[in-house]
């Protein structure tokens, strides 16, 4: 069941750094 | 302190002063594809690599292409290092017959390596097997070092690019930074440390019969032996990239003060130099790449001043020895390296442990030869704020050139504010974005360290009741573990047990944004930079080559170090310092 959880939370936090980086990206087109 | 000592300190500058042109011209050649004297090896093999993978390398991505690519490959070493611990009892290479690791232990471990952090909560001779030492953390060691020195580059790139909408390609980046930069130094590395005794081997762990019983009385329990373990492996190998790519995870527990790992002072000089070449190399390759030699030498003497100012603190807190030892002799003569010597080895004296702990964590390495825990509140007090400082001394392999060049768009961002132009670096105009991105990249490494050592502080079932001292010491304790963790240092205050469920996801999770949440707005700016036009030089640019900028760029980096971290210092080893002088320990 750990190995789900902490499979899932380095899964999420890619994933979260992927929309990171889309929204740096808008950020960067509403400030040109 | 005396003059030995820092005739040590200055020869070990020297050294690296020296390597920083050749290896800065050496790897802007690499990365600008101009001639190399390893071309004839490794060009077919680069290109091999391409065909087998399916890269084309003259494919140019966008910083956001870049930054998912880095992402991708990051989750995926990941995922798999962390299989690798959980299935290492059934896997070759075993020795020992260690079995699965735990898995909190594994995510910490996993997010450790994949991001050049190397934070250790376990004790590996007791843990990894030797495969998990080779395919799973050496493997990273090469990996996490590579994408630092390609994030760096297409950093510089994007400061140089002019009207462009790329930064350069990921993979191709990677793949030079592993053949060209990382492997054939670290082939000869392993083979000097091979010279000066350090092991490499695949043997079992031997057993000596000890002529006498050997009885410890311990805090928990007493110890009666006969026989001792003495471990084996395949250290040297490991031992290179520790080093040269700033990574720091010791195959021993005790790293680099374990006589296998690091057994002289020639193989500790050799380690220390180590961690400093390649990014004092990119210092160089950053003046050569943007057409600003100066500005490249600017930004090593704002890195050479940090570094003094470090190692002469730490060196002099330690040298004075402990004042609660009234009437002992402390001083420094024939017979005995003199001041604080609990935790260090007598190889290395005084003056190269406050040398190793203050390279180490300028650097992003980790690595130790002294237990930093041991050291004077004030020599405790300098590895702390090295990595408070974003270690951009010399810092990490490709890590501490962008992390520099954050603060570098800042300081040329205030100077422009107290001249009222809009600011300028090295002729791109630096914009709102620019500064939003660099704040950003300032404010999460703060936030992440402050509010879990919070929590942990006030936290007594899960947080302080893994600390071996309490007052100013444990918060010390429990302030450099988030720290160490979020700054991808990696090194131990120790003294407190980290291999719990608490500690290992909360600093797997610090690792992780420690590392790409401060990357991605770093890439950004990087892609915004390259895409912009540049502007002659006029009265009002503020010229980054100068002595002016150097002060400038320390002291914004200073400013705001002591501004996000002071308060918390001031309550750990500051006030333990005081109270030291006034005569309670902890």
């Amino acid at each position: 069941m750990l190995d789900l959880i902490f499979i899932a939370l380095t899964m999420a936090f890619f994933l979260l750094g992927l929309a990171y980086v889309r929204a740096c990206e808008n950020l960067q087109k509403e400030t040109k | 302190m005396t003059l030995n000592g820092w005739l040590q300190i200055l020869f070990f500058f020297a050294l690296i002063l020296a390597v920083t042109k050749p290896l800065g011209v050496f790897i802007a050649h690499v990365f600008n594809r101009e001639r190399t004297f390893m071309d004839k090896v490794l060009r077919p093999l680069e290109r091999l690599i391409y065909k087998v993978t399916r890269v084309d390398e003259k494919h140019e991505m966008a910083w956001t292409e870049y930054a998912s690519a880095m992402l991708l490959f990051s989750v995926v070493s990941m995922v798999v290092l962390y299989l690798l611990q959980r299935l290492q009892g059934v896997l070759p290479f075993n020795p020992q017959h260690l079995g699965a690791i735990k898995p909190g232990s594994s995510f910490n471990t996993a997010s450790s390596f994949t991001t050049n952090t190397n934070w250790q909560s376990y004790v590996p001779e007791v843990t990894m097997s030797y495969l998990t030492q080779m395919a799973g953390l050496a493997y990273h060691n090469f990996a996490s070092a590579a994408v630092g020195i390609a994030l760096a580059i297409a950093f510089i790139r994007g400061i140089a690019r002019r009207e462009m909408q790329t930064i350069g390609n990921f993979w191709v980046d990677m793949t030079r930074a592993l053949l060209w930069v990382l492997l054939p130094f670290c082939l000869v590395g392993a083979l000097l440390l091979v010279s000066q005794g350090v092991v490499q081997n695949l043997k079992p762990y031997d057993l000596a019969q000890l002529i006498d019983k050997q009885s410890i009385a311990g805090d928990r329990e007493d110890v009666s032996r006969n026989v001792i373990t003495i471990t084996q492996g395949p250290v040297a190998s490991q031992e290179a990239i520790k080093m040269w790519g700033t990574n720091g995870g010791g195959f021993f527990n005790a790293n680099s003060a374990h006589p296998f790992e690091n057994p002289t002072p020639l193989s500790n000089l050799l380690e220390m130099f180590a961690i400093f070449a390649v990014s004092a190399g990119l210092t160089y390759t950053l003046g050569r790449t943007t057409g600003s030699q100066k500005h490249g030498w600017a930004v090593f003497a704002a890195m050479a001043l940090l570094f003094f100012a470090g190692v002469a603190t730490a060196y002099w807190a330690e040298s004075r020895g402990n004042p609660l030892f009234a009437g002992t002799n402390q001083t420094v003569n024939s017979m005995q390296s003199g001041g604080n010597m609990e935790g260090k080895e007598v190889r290395f004296g005084i003056a190269n442990s406050a040398l190793f702990a203050t390279a180490t964590t300028d650097a992003s390495c980790g690595a130790v030869n002294a237990m930093h825990d041991s050291f004077t509140p004030l020599g405790g007090l300098v590895p702390l704020s090295n990595i408070m400082l974003s270690e951009v001394v010399f810092g990490g392999v490709g890590a501490g050139m962008y992390g520099i060049l954050i603060y570098v768009i800042l300081a040329v961002f205030i100077a422009g504010l107290m001249v009222g132009r809009t600011p300028e670096y090295l002729g791109k105009k630096i914009e709102a974005y620019d500064v939003k991105m660099a704040m950003l990249v300032v404010l999460v490494f703060p936030l992440t360290i402050l509010v879990l050592a919070a929590i942990s502080a006030v936290s007594p079932n899960f947080g302080t009741s893994q600390l071996n001292n309490n007052g100013p010491h444990g918060l010390s304790e429990i302030l450099y573990a988030f720290t160490s963790g979020t700054g991808n240092n990696g090194s131990a205050f120790a003294g407190i047990s980290a291999n719990t469920l608490w500690y290992n996801s909360t600093i797997g999770i610090a690792m992780l944004v420690g590392r790409f949440f401060m990357i991605i707005p770093m890439l950004a700016i990087a892609g915004n930079l390259a895409r912009k036009k540049t502007v002659p030089p006029s009265l009002g640019t503020f010229p980054v080559t100068t002595p002016l900028f150097t002060t400038l760029l320390v002291s914004v980096i200073v400013i705001v170090g002591a501004l996000t971290f002071f308060p918390a210092l001031s309550l750990g080893p500051i006030v333990e310092h005081l109270l030291m002088q006034a005569g309670k320990t902890f």
